[in-house]
C-alpha cells in the first residue's frame, strides 16, 4: 500500500500532464506520471530520426492496407511512415462515431506532443470575453490576465520563437528571434494592412529553439536546424515536446515515479472523506489492476480520455461520473473547425527564391467579430498564411528526353501561395460524449462514443473565410485563385475540447477557475477537457500555462493543508 | 543476332562472369502478394521497360534499390486496386501484342524498336498505356528521390539550420 502511495497523481503524460508533473517534482512532492502508452525516451524511442527520404522503403507513403486498416488515423497530415508508429492505430483502440469523427491519439510518453504542429499563439482578452459577450457556453471563470504570467512563464521554459507585432487580438508573448519572412509573405503583409486597417498577416509563433538561453542547455536543447520532420522526435531538443523537456526535466528532482503502460481506468472516490483518494490502473500489457493513491490527482489523459475516466469514475455519491451532479460532464464539446482553404499563383518577384527551411508560416489572427457582432455568424476564424517559389519538373517524354526534362528543376518565377481556416466552433450541449453501455475495450473500459458534428454557424464561417480570403488575395495580385472545402470530419483538426468546462457556477460548469472539480476539490483537470469554448488560437501553449497555473495553486493549497 | 542475344553470348563466353541484370538468375525470386503470378520472367520484363522509360544510372543517381524492385514493391504495397489492376491487365496486353503471330518476345526487338514500340504505345489510349504510365509515374518516382536528385537538383538539405526568404535566383 505504502509504495502505491504518493503526495500527486497525473494522468497522461501529454504536454498537459507534462507540466503538472514538472511542477509538483521540481517543489518537492512524490509525483505518479501514468501514462497508458509505451515509453518514449528522448533520443532512444525516435527510430527514424535521422533517415533520409530515400533510405523509406516506401518515401514516406502508406501501404495500401495500412490505410485501409486506419481510414481514421490515415486521415492525419502526419500519419506516414515516418511517424506512424507515434499515432493510435484504429482496431487496437476502436471507439463509437455516432457522427463521423476522427479521433487523433498518441498513446504513448509524450503524448501527441512529438507530432504536433508546433504553433503557440497566446489566447487575447477578447477569447475569455467571447461566451460572455455572445450569450454561447458559458463566462470563462479567468480572463487574459489570470493567465498572462503563466504564458511567459511556460514561453520561457519551451522556447517560442516569434516577432513582438502589437496586437489586441493576439498578445505578445517572451519570444526569441524568429525565422526571416520570404519576400512574398512580407509582401502580402503590406498589402493587407493597405488595404485593411483591422487584418494583419503576421509570423506564426512556434516552439522552436531559435536562440541559445542558460534555461534549454540545462534542458539539454540544442537549436532547432530546421529540418521539419520534427513528428519523427527531434535528436536536437530543437522544437518542444514533453520527452525532451518536461519529463526529463521532472525526473531529474528524483521527485517523479513515470510509469508506461497504465491504462487509468477511473478515479477513485471515498465518500467518507467527500474527495478523490486515488486511482485505478490495468496494466495495458498484463491487464491486472492496481489502486494508486494521492492527494491530489490531475487529469489529463487529453480531452476527450479525460471525459472518459471521469465518466466511468462512478460511485454512489457520482453516479453518474465524477463531479457530474449537473449532467453536463461530456457535453459541450468543441474544436476548430479546419475546412477551408485557398490556394492561388502570384507572377511577383520572380527574381527572387528562399534557400534553406523554416519551420512555421505566416499567420492571420482572427478579424471578424472581434470588436462587434457584425456578421450573420457568431465569432470567426485565424489563417495559415504560407508562400513558396514554385519549382516545375517537366515529366514528359520517356528515355533520355525524360531524364533531361527531370534534370530542369530551376525555379520559373511563380509563387505558390495558399491559406487555411481555423475556425472557432460553438460549444453545444449536443456535441457530447458518452460511455457506451455495452462494449468495452481490451481492458474492461467502456468504449467512448463521439456524438460530435459542424452547424450552421461553421458552414456560415467557410463561405466568409472564402469571399474574405478572396478578396485579400486579389487585392494583393494573386491569379488563378481556387477555394476547396476539404469536408474534413470533425476531430481531423486535433484540437477536440471541452466536456470538463470551467465556469463560475457549480450547476452549469464542472470546473472552477483554479480547474478543481467543484464538487470534488482535490482532482483537476487542465488539458482541452477543461476548455470552456475553443477561440481560434491552436489551444496546446494555453493547455500548458493552465496546468502550470492550477499545478501551483494545488501545490499552494497542499502547503496551507487544504488539500 | 540481335542486341540481347549478343549480350548473353558475351556472358557466356568470359565464363559467366559477369553479373547482368534481368538475365542472370541467382537472386531468389520475389513473390508480389497482389499480383503472384508475375514472376520472375514478367519481372524483368518490366524491369527493362522502367529502364527504357527512365534509365537507372546507379553511378549519378544511386539508390537502395534496383527501379525495377522499387516500382513493384510500390505498386504491391502503395498501389490502388486500379494500379494493379493496370499492372497485371496491361502487361498481358503487353506482352501479347509484341507480335503475336511471330511469337517475338519484346527483348527479342532491337533496342530502336522497343523505343518506339514504348513511344507509340505511351501516346495510345489502351491498357497499355495505362501499364506503361503506371511504370513512368514510380520511375520517376525513385529517380526524384534518389539522394542526388534530392541534394543537387531539389536542393534538398537533411539540416539546412537557415532560412533566407530572398535570395536573388
Amino acid at each position: 500500500m505504502k509504495s502505491n502511495t504518493f503526495d500527486t497523481i497525473v494522468v497522461g503524460a501529454g504536454m498537459s500532464g507534462g507540466w503538472a508533473a514538472k511542477e509538483f517534482s521540481e517543489q518537492g512532492f512524490k509525483t505518479l506520471l501514468l501514462e497508458r502508452g509505451p515509453n518514449v525516451e528522448h533520443l532512444k524511442d525516435y527510430p527514424t530520426t535521422n533517415m533520409q527520404p530515400w533510405e523509406f522503403k516506401h518515401r514516406g507513403r502508406l501501404t495500401s492496407q495500412e490505410i485501409s486498416e486506419n481510414p481514421v488515423a490515415s486521415s492525419c497530415y502526419a500519419f506516414r511512415e515516418d511517424a506512424k508508429h507515434f499515432f493510435v492505430k484504429d482496431k487496437e483502440h476502436p471507439y463509437g462515431q455516432v457522427k463521423p469523427f476522427d479521433w487523433i491519439r498518441g498513446y504513448q510518453v509524450g503524448g501527441k506532443s512529438i507530432m504536433w504542429a508546433r504553433q503557440v499563439q497566446r489566447w487575447s482578452p477578447f477569447d475569455f470575453e467571447g461566451p460572455k459577450r455572445d450569450g454561447y457556453a458559458v463566462d470563462w471563470p479567468i480572463r487574459y490576465d489570470d493567465l498572462a504570467d503563466w504564458y511567459t512563464y511556460v514561453e520561457r521554459f519551451v522556447g517560442v520563437s516569434g516577432n513582438k507585432d502589437n496586437l489586441d487580438t493576439l498578445p505578445d508573448g517572451d519570444f526569441l528571434k524568429p525565422w526571416e519572412s520570404n519576400i512574398v509573405e512580407d509582401y502580402f503583409s503590406q498589402q493587407v494592412k493597405k488595404h485593411y486597417k483591422d487584418r494583419h498577416v503576421i509570423y506564426g509563433r512556434c516552439a522552436h529553439l531559435t536562440e541559445s538561453k542558460p534555461i534549454f542547455i540545462e534542458q539539454g536543447r540544442g537549436l532547432c536546424m530546421s529540418r521539419r520532420i520534427c513528428q519523427r522526435g527531434c535528436p536536437l531538443g530543437g522544437y518542444f515536446n514533453a520527452n525532451s523537456t518536461l519529463i526529463p526535466w521532472a525526473l531529474k528532482t528524483g521527485n517523479l515515479t513515470l510509469k508506461p503502460n497504465s491504462v487509468v481506468h477511473s478515479v477513485l472516490y471515498d465518500e467518507s472523506q467527500q474527495k478523490a483518494i486515488g486511482v485505478r490502473v490495468i496494466d495495458s500489457e498484463t491487464k491486472t489492476s492496481e489502486d494508486y493513491f494521492a492527494k491530489v490527482v490531475f487529469v489529463t489523459a487529453a480531452t476527450l480520455n479525460t471525459n472518459l475516466i471521469l465518466l466511468n469514475s462512478t460511485s454512489r455519491r457520482f453516479p453518474n461520473g465524477l463531479g457530474n451532479d449537473n449532467g453536463l460532464l461530456g457535453k459541450y464539446i468543441a474544436f476548430h473547425n479546419y475546412r477551408a482553404t485557398i490556394d492561388a499563383d502570384y507572377d511577383g518577384f520572380p527574381e527572387y527564391t528562399t534557400e534553406g527551411a523554416k519551420p512555421t508560416s505566416h499567420y492571420v489572427p482572427r478579424f471578424r467579430n472581434v470588436y462587434k457582432q457584425e456578421t450573420d455568424f457568431l465569432r470567426g476564424y485565424a489563417a495559415g498564411f504560407g508562400a513558396r517559389p514554385f519549382r516545375e519538373t517537366n515529366a514528359d517524354g520517356f528515355g533520355e528526353q525524360l531524364k533531361s526534362n527531370l534534370l530542369q528543376t530551376k525555379e520559373n518565377g511563380l509563387w505558390k501561395v495558399n491559406s487555411h481556416m481555423m475556425g472557432e466552433t460553438i460549444p453545444k450541449e449536443s456535441n457530447q460524449v458518452s460511455l457506451d453501455k455495452e462494449k468495452k475495450d481490451s481492458w474492461g473500459i467502456p468504449l467512448l462514443n463521439i456524438d460530435v458534428d459542424y452547424d450552421e454557424n461553421d458552414e456560415k464561417m467557410i463561405q466568409d473565410f472564402f469571399e474574405q480570403f478572396t478578396e485579400m488575395f486579389t487585392k494583393a495580385g494573386f491569379k488563378n485563385i481556387k477555394t476547396n472545402d476539404n469536408q474534413r470530419r470533425p476531430g481531423n483538426d486535433i484540437h477536440e475540447m471541452g466536456g470538463v468546462r470551467m465556469g463560475k457556477d457549480p450547476k452549469t460548469s464542472l470546473l472552477n477557475k483554479w480547474n478543481q472539480l467543484h464538487l470534488c476539490k482535490n482532482v483537476f483537470v487542465t488539458d482541452g477537457a477543461c476548455m470552456t469554448s475553443t477561440s481560434t488560437q491552436n489551444p496546446s501553449l494555453t493547455f500548458m500555462a493552465i496546468s502550470a497555473r492550477a499545478a501551483n495553486y494545488a501545490i499552494d493549497q497542499m502547503k496551507k493543508g487544504m488539500l | 543476332m540481335n542486341r540481347r542475344s549478343a549480350i548473353r553470348n558475351v556472358g557466356f563466353l568470359s565464363g559467366g562472369i559477369f553479373l547482368l541484370p534481368y538475365a542472370c538468375e541467382t537472386t531468389p525470386e520475389l513473390i508480389y502478394s497482389n499480383f503472384p503470378l508475375i514472376k520472375r520472367k514478367e519481372q524483368n520484363v518490366i524491369g527493362q521497360i522502367c529502364n527504357l522509360i527512365l534509365a537507372e544510372d546507379p553511378v549519378n543517381f544511386p539508390t537502395p534499390e534496383k527501379r525495377v524492385d522499387f516500382v513493384l514493391t510500390m505498386i504491391n504495397d502503395c498501389g490502388s486496386p486500379r494500379e494493379i489492376s493496370f499492372l497485371t491487365n496491361g502487361l498481358n496486353s503487353f506482352l501479347t501484342s509484341i507480335s503475336p503471330q511471330q511469337k517475338i518476345d519484346f527483348s527479342d526487338l532491337l533496342i530502336e524498336e522497343q523505343n518506339k514500340f514504348i513511344g507509340d504505345q505511351l501516346e495510345e489510349k489502351s491498357l497499355i498505356s495505362d501499364f506503361l504510365n503506371l511504370l513512368k509515374r514510380y520511375s520517376i518516382l525513385h529517380f526524384k528521390t534518389s539522394e542526388n536528385y534530392l541534394t543537387q537538383y531539389l536542393k534538398f538539405e537533411f539540416m539546412p539550420g537557415r532560412y533566407l526568404g530572398r535570395v536573388a535566383v
